[in-house]
């Protein structure tokens, strides 16, 4: 009788321990992941700003910054995804409908206008490209945040 | 592009040309009693053409038959000549001069900041050339896009200069950030411009301006007080620790980032008071934390401090004209002992976009504040509160 019972133990165990750690975290307030993490990327944590690392679960309310040079994806449990360039900010928000999120850019008198100087000066943020593209994985398609 | 736009634009050449006619300092080409042109030998149209056929190079004569065919209306003319010279002489400090000068005049301002980048590149010609690229800059001049791609040696003078002469800094931002992507940024530039974009209450874009100048190692723990470890040395830039400015003996006080056993990190915050006046807070850095509710924490040991109301850590909103309303004051620390924790509760309102924390004497606005002896502070954080 002792050893069903041993087995039955062990295979608990087992799958307890093999369980994807994606699912545990899952089961904590978090929303969402870091993936694609690219150069230098910030999240706020309580003590302030920290490097983001490839993975990392994150909780609402979290600050993303993307540094010069850097960039990453928020992707969302639901499949929701945006994507950040370099210079950006995103606060990662629970509930909120995919086409509503955006990243920020941070430096962008000039090329949010539109002007020329500063989609030189800034590569690749000029006009709609300088807000943060989402790539929404639930229908397979870029969504503009606009 | 819009009636704004263009009436900056245009002014932006009107002051370009005042500024390049300023700049002319021909040796080659010499000029008469009422201001014209002239060449030695020369006193006609007949003798410069005589000139240039004995010698298709001597770029001088055309550079005065340039300006003689400008003031007589020929402008297709004179674009020639210039042209011409330019190709004979491309970085003769006259030639560069005098056809920047020109193409301005023209309105043909892309082909003026070729030239007057060759100028700035060869010549230096800062004080004078600057002024130029600050208000082509301001005018979003898109000649300028290839000087800044090109990230030229004096880019980094320019900022600094562009800062000092008030030019918007959220201008100077994307210029900061290709010198701080190649390295090669000095501690003035992201001084100014950060300061620059405070004082506008462009805290976000200044904090991320200074953030991408920090080293890739920096970064892996900003915290909400950069450095509050101490570990590092002060930049005194952006949103690192600033040091009051002066020898210790007329601000009454030496700062140290010394080696100290607090249990925390190799060394630790070290202030010397020599017993003098004080008038100031001895550290101070800025923060740009976002609003809520947080604690100030960290450690700190006195030794033999005397002062009448002791030492405090003070939090305050930064308004645009200077530091505003305070938002947390620590304990007073007085007296000696060994090294032991301390907190503060701290409130960001939501309309608090910049912070400023400062070691001061207690009461500083109460009266005259002396303080002898030394405090050490270690492990200076700002924590979330849940």
């Amino acid at each position: 009788m002792k050893k069903p019972l041993a087995l039955l133990a062990a295979a608990l165990t087992l799958v307890f321990a093999t369980q994807p750690l994606a699912q545990k975290q899952k089961d904590d307030e978090t929303v969402a992941k870091l993936v694609e993490v690219q150069g230098s990327v910030l999240v706020s944590r309580d003590a302030g700003l920290v490097s983001g690392v490839e993975l990392q679960r994150l909780l609402p309310g979290t600050r993303i910054i993307t540094t010069a040079n850097s960039g990453t994806i928020i992707e969302y449990d639901d499949g929701c995804r945006v994507r950040m360039k370099e210079n950006q900010r995103f606060e990662v928000e629970k509930d909120r409908d995919c086409s509503l999120l955006a990243a920020l850019p941070i430096i962008d008198a000039p090329a949010a206008v539109g002007l020329p100087l500063a989609s030189i000066l800034i590569p690749g943020a000029v006009g709609a490209g300088a807000v943060g593209t989402i790539v929404d994985s639930r229908s397979n398609q870029t969504v503009s945040p606009s | 592009m819009s009636a704004n736009a263009t009436a900056w634009r245009g002014g932006a050449i009107a002051l370009g040309l005042l500024l390049a006619w300023r700049i002319i300092s021909v040796n080659a080409v010499l000029y008469d009693d009422n201001g014209r042109p002239q060449l030695p030998g020369a006193s006609s149209a007949r003798d410069l053409v005589e000139i240039l056929r004995t010698n298709p190079a001597e770029v001088a004569a055309l550079l005065v038959m340039a300006q003689s065919r400008e003031q007589s209306g020929d402008i297709a003319g004179a674009t020639r000549a210039y042209e011409s010279a330019l190709q004979l002489a491309p970085i003769d400090r006259d030639t560069l001069t005098l056809a920047s000068a020109f193409f301005l005049r023209q309105k043909r301002v892309p082909e003026a900041l070729v030239q007057l980048d060759r100028l700035v590149d060869n010549y230096g010609e800062f004080d004078k050339v600057f002024p130029v690229f600050s208000q082509l800059l301001a005018a979003r001049e898109p000649g300028m896009q290839a000087i800044a791609a090109r990230n030229p040696k004096w880019l980094g003078r320019f900022i600094a200069d562009g800062c000092r002469r008030n030019v918007d800094p959220v201008l100077l931002a994307p210029l900061l950030q290709r010198r701080a992507a190649g390295g090669a940024m000095h501690s003035d530039e992201v001084g100014c411009v950060t300061a620059s974009l405070r004082t506008a209450g462009k805290w976000d874009v200044a904090y991320q301006v200074w953030l991408n100048t920090l080293p890739r190692e920096r970064l892996a723990d900003v915290g909400f007080v950069f450095n509050g470890s101490f570990e590092y040395e002060p930049s005194g830039v952006g949103f690192d620790w600033r040091i009051a400015k002066g020898a210790e003996r007329e601000v009454g006080n030496a700062v140290a980032f010394a080696s100290a056993n607090s249990g925390a990190g190799k060394r630790a915050l070290r202030v010397s008071y020599t017993g003098k006046r004080q008038a100031a807070a001895a550290i101070e850095e800025y923060l740009a934390v976002a609003p809520g509710r947080y604690e100030l924490s960290g450690l700190a040991r006195m030794d033999q401090l005397s002062s009448v109301r002791g030492l405090q850590w003070a939090l305050r909103c930064v308004a645009a004209e200077g530091a505003g309303r305070t938002l947390a004051v620590s304990e007073r620390f007085l007296a000696g002992g060994e090294w032991r924790p301390f907190s503060m509760a701290v409130s960001i309102p939501a309309d608090c976009r910049g912070q400023v924390l400062q070691l001061e004497p207690a009461g500083l606005n109460e009266g005259t504040t002396y303080v002898a002896g030394t405090a050490w502070f270690d492990d200076l954080r700002l924590t979330r509160a849940r």
